[in-house]
């Protein structure tokens, strides 16, 4: 069964394949930070993530001539950020993972220390998410940190809706686990 | 999750993601459902944790800058693409025409085929894979054959009188020493 593919950006990449150099700056526009984000969210390094997220778009200049509308233009924009971050990410994470929040000489107290415990935790749970396997864990970094439907993630992912829930279902059981370690450790 | 175990409905309402109507019916359930309770419970605290990280990147918003950049990358391919495109044209067809003669010159089936020296002899250190360097070299002496300089020269060797020596016996391979045939320069 063919699906009916109604994308937002038909209209704009119509003008971009006939030459159009302000259609494609509109493109850009339109979704330069969700490609930003997703790019920062996977590579550690800020600079590498900006580099990376610029070649999405390079590489989205030169696919769109040929671009058949088969697939929504922003699936492909998620598919790509994801892949091209790919390599990169492995390195920041595991970079992240020996990471710490920064530990103050004296010990801190009142708003300080708060800060700090909750920077803690959320190291900890970017570990956690970096831990899971691949697809689980881009099916949290899609749906819980990109906000993006099940019907999108599936899409971005080329898999069925059950599949995007299934796989939710599975990473948050795995995060609580791996989360409540931590926690019995901190006791 | 009217009456049955909704994993999905669950996950959803753990996300924030129910409107208001279905969130009630949720909870209406999780008050009568032991099973449910116990996997919201499980569940609800690493979905609020996951949220509360998820609500800390900063949006990177719009940046023209980001598109500037862009379109300089765009522009800088753009002019490099077509001396690219030629070179890479020029390179093919150079390819094609060693192939061609190098099949058209290529040795009798009969002639022998003659190992390079041991890899290592040949590549700078760095190279030499842990295993090559730790393998003794079992072949004999090349290097004489190779200051002579065929088939480097770039021209093939009268057949008679031979100015080959006659092929050594094969040797016996070792693991890690692969048997090499020479590049032919045309
Ligand atoms: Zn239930």
């Amino acid at each position: 069964m063919t699906r009916e593919i109604t994308d937002p950006d038909a209209q704009i990449i119509l003008e971009i394949q006939h030459g159009s150099r302000d259609a494609f700056n509109q493109l850009v526009r339109r979704h330069q930070a969700a490609v930003r984000r997703l790019a920062q969210r996977l590579i550690d390094d800020e600079e590498e993530a900006r580099d990376v997220a610029q070649e999405v778009f390079v590489l989205a200049w030169r696919e769109l001539p040929r671009w058949r509308f088969k697939a929504k233009f922003f699936t492909w924009l998620y598919q790509t950020t994801w892949n091209l971050s790919r390599g990169v990410r492995r390195k920041a994470y595991r970079h992240q993972y020996r990471e710490k929040p920064p530990q103050p000489d004296s010990a801190p107290s009142g708003n300080r220390r708060e800060e700090i415990i909750t920077a803690e935790r959320h190291v900890a749970v970017r570990a956690a998410v970096a831990a899971l396997p691949e697809r689980q864990r881009q099916v949290v970094i899609l749906r819980v940190y990109e906000k993006l439907s099940v019907a999108q993630t599936a899409d971005v992912m080329k898999c069925k809706e059950g599949t995007v829930k299934a796989l939710l279902f599975q990473a948050l059981k795995k995060l609580s686990g791996l989360l409540q370690t931590e926690n019995d450790y901190e006791r | 999750m009217s009456g049955k175990h909704d994993q999905d409905r669950l996950i959803a309402y753990i996300l924030n993601e129910l409107p208001a109507e279905d969130r009630a019916r949720v909870e209406a359930h999780l008050k009568e459902c032991p099973r449910c309770r116990t996997r919201f419970e499980q569940l609800s605290q690493i979905g609020t944790r996951l949220n509360a990280d998820a609500g800390t990147q900063t949006d990177p918003g719009n940046e023209e800058a980001f598109l500037v950049e862009v379109n300089q990358r765009i522009d800088a391919e753009n002019e490099r693409r077509p001396v690219f495109g030629l070179l890479r044209r020029l390179a093919v067809g150079g390819a094609l025409v060693m192939l061609l003669l190098l099949l058209l010159r290529h040795p009798a089936p009969d002639a022998p085929c003659r190992p390079r020296a041991p890899v290592a002899q040949q590549r700078p250190d760095h190279k030499i894979s842990r295993l090559a360097k730790h393998t003794p070299a079992v072949y004999p002496d090349f290097s004489g054959l190779l200051e002579r300089g065929w088939p480097l020269a770039g021209k093939a060797p009268a057949l008679s009188p031979s100015p080959m020596p006659a092929f050594p016996a094969t040797p016996k391979l070792t693991e890690g020493v692969s048997l090499v045939f020479p590049k032919i320069k045309l």
